[in-house]
């Protein structure tokens, strides 16, 4: 017998990963080496004790409870998103059509005379108010995500697609957010105007990222998130937006 | 592939959660075997399991559909547990350890002896595997226990054939060492 098959031959023929014509041979030979079938039954008794080793199967309800733990970690989708950019648009044209209304009916009235202005403005004021508070609802937690995004998505060549949705979806925010800003100077909401116009600034640059996008284009937007506390301003003004519309819901 | 793989990848592509879902019921068992080898904890599994499909869920994007979902899976799964046993390494001493030694001193009377020794072996298994370099873990447990092909290990970890077999190699050897002074000429435990 003037071949024997190496260690690593019968590793690979214990796995069965042995070329046909190699794993005849070795058969064969195993039948007539008494030293080569001796560390095969070596090799069968390691690896077979390895085997008998124990995983514990998880209980019945495991791929339940894994899902219950997974789904509530997914980000948000972004069918969900693209459909929240429809209402979001939807709103904003709601917003301009009430706001126009309300206006033109004030004027009205005001030149009829038949009711008082104070009343008429205080009811003009409220609508207002309501459609506004209802858009920047949505409007500022899809700003959060995507601030949060851009503090943490890099502009890779592995992810491409990451920064190009961030850049489509800030040109949207800006879109509406200009209409907000608009609406909130006119119905006196000077502060929620002002930090729309801060974000305003910050959206247009992630919008007009460049598509080879370097860690300095990055690094400068990150500052500026962060050097003018866009995320705490954002959060602060949507937990106040959500008082207020809780306090308008039970004042009914 | 599993059959369905394709589809419900495709499905949780375009944001389908439910399509997701399904990936998960089928693949998180083979998952959690596989994270349970690396981390030698089942709640360190499970978080392993967690972490791997929230990462797939968000590079499914990259995902090839020609490629095998579940192989795949392997890759994200094997990194996401070299990455907890790393930043988790006070908890140095697998569980599966510790109930070993709690076990065994209480086993008396018929059949202690063979107990004894398939507690000490089991321990040497564990001990035996932790010592392997991640790749030579991952290569080793993805072949003995999963099954998977030297190609299918080559794709799952991105190694070239002859690094794949020779992780494999190189960890069965270790484990010989390890493990022949307890196994060779006692009989297999199937047999015991």
């Amino acid at each position: 017998v003037n071949w024997h098959p190496t260690e690593d031959e019968l590793i690979l023929h214990y796995y069965g990963e042995a070329p046909n014509d190699i794993r005849s041979a070795t058969n064969a030979h195993l039948a007539a080496c008494a030293s080569c079938a001796e560390a095969w039954r070596e090799l069968n008794a390691v690896l077979g004790a390895v085997t008998a080793v124990p995983v514990p199967e998880p209980g019945e309800g495991f791929e339940r409870i894994m899902w219950a733990r997974i789904s509530r970690e997914l980000p948000p989708r972004r069918t969900g998103w693209f459909h929240g950019r429809l209402a979001l648009g939807a709103l904003a044209a709601a917003l301009v059509a009430v706001i126009g209304g309300t206006m033109t009916w004030i004027t009205l009235t005001r030149q009829s005379g038949d009711n008082p202005p104070a009343v008429a403005e205080a009811g003009g004021t409220d609508a207002q108010e309501r459609v506004l508070l209802t858009a920047l609802s949505e409007h500022l937690p899809q700003t959060e995500i995507l601030l949060v995004e851009v503090m943490n998505t890099q502009p890779t060549a592995a992810e491409p697609d990451a920064w190009t949705f961030l850049r489509t979806t800030a040109d949207e925010l800006v879109a509406s957010g200009r209409l907000y800003r608009q609406t909130a100077r006119q119905t006196g909401e000077l502060q929620v105007a002002n930090m729309l116009e801060d974000l305003e600034g910050v959206l247009v640059e992630v919008a007009a990222t460049p598509d080879a996008a370097d860690w300095r284009d990055v690094d400068f937007l990150r500052a500026r998130i962060e050097d003018d506390a866009l995320l705490f301003k954002v959060r602060a003004v949507a937990s106040d937006i959500r008082g207020r519309q809780n306090r308008l819901t039970y004042s009914e | 592939m599993h059959p369905d793989d394709a589809a419900a990848v495709a499905r949780a592509r375009r944001g389908d959660e439910d399509a997701f879902r399904l990936l998960v019921e089928r693949h998180s068992r083979s998952i959690y075997r596989l994270a349970y080898r690396m981390t030698g904890r089942a709640e360190d599994a499970e978080d392993v399991v967690q972490e791997a499909f929230v990462k797939a869920y968000k590079q499914i994007d990259r995902f090839e559909a020609r490629s095998n979902f579940g192989t795949w899976l392997y890759r994200i799964a094997f990194n996401c547990a070299v990455d907890y046993t790393r930043t988790r390494q006070h908890r140095d001493r697998p569980e599966s350890l510790d109930v070993l030694e709690r076990r065994a001193p209480e086993t008396k009377g018929p059949g202690a002896d063979d107990l004894v020794f398939a507690t000490e072996i089991d321990g040497s298994i564990q001990r035996a595997l932790s010592e392997l370099s991640d790749e030579e873990r991952a290569a080793f447990l993805m072949r003995h226990y999963q099954g998977c092909t030297i190609d299918e290990i080559c794709q799952a970890l991105d190694l070239k054939t002859n690094a794949a077999k020779h992780a494999v190699f190189r960890a069965v050897r270790k484990m010989r060492a390890a493990l022949e002074p307890f196994v060779v000429g006692r009989p297999s435990r199937a047999q015991a």
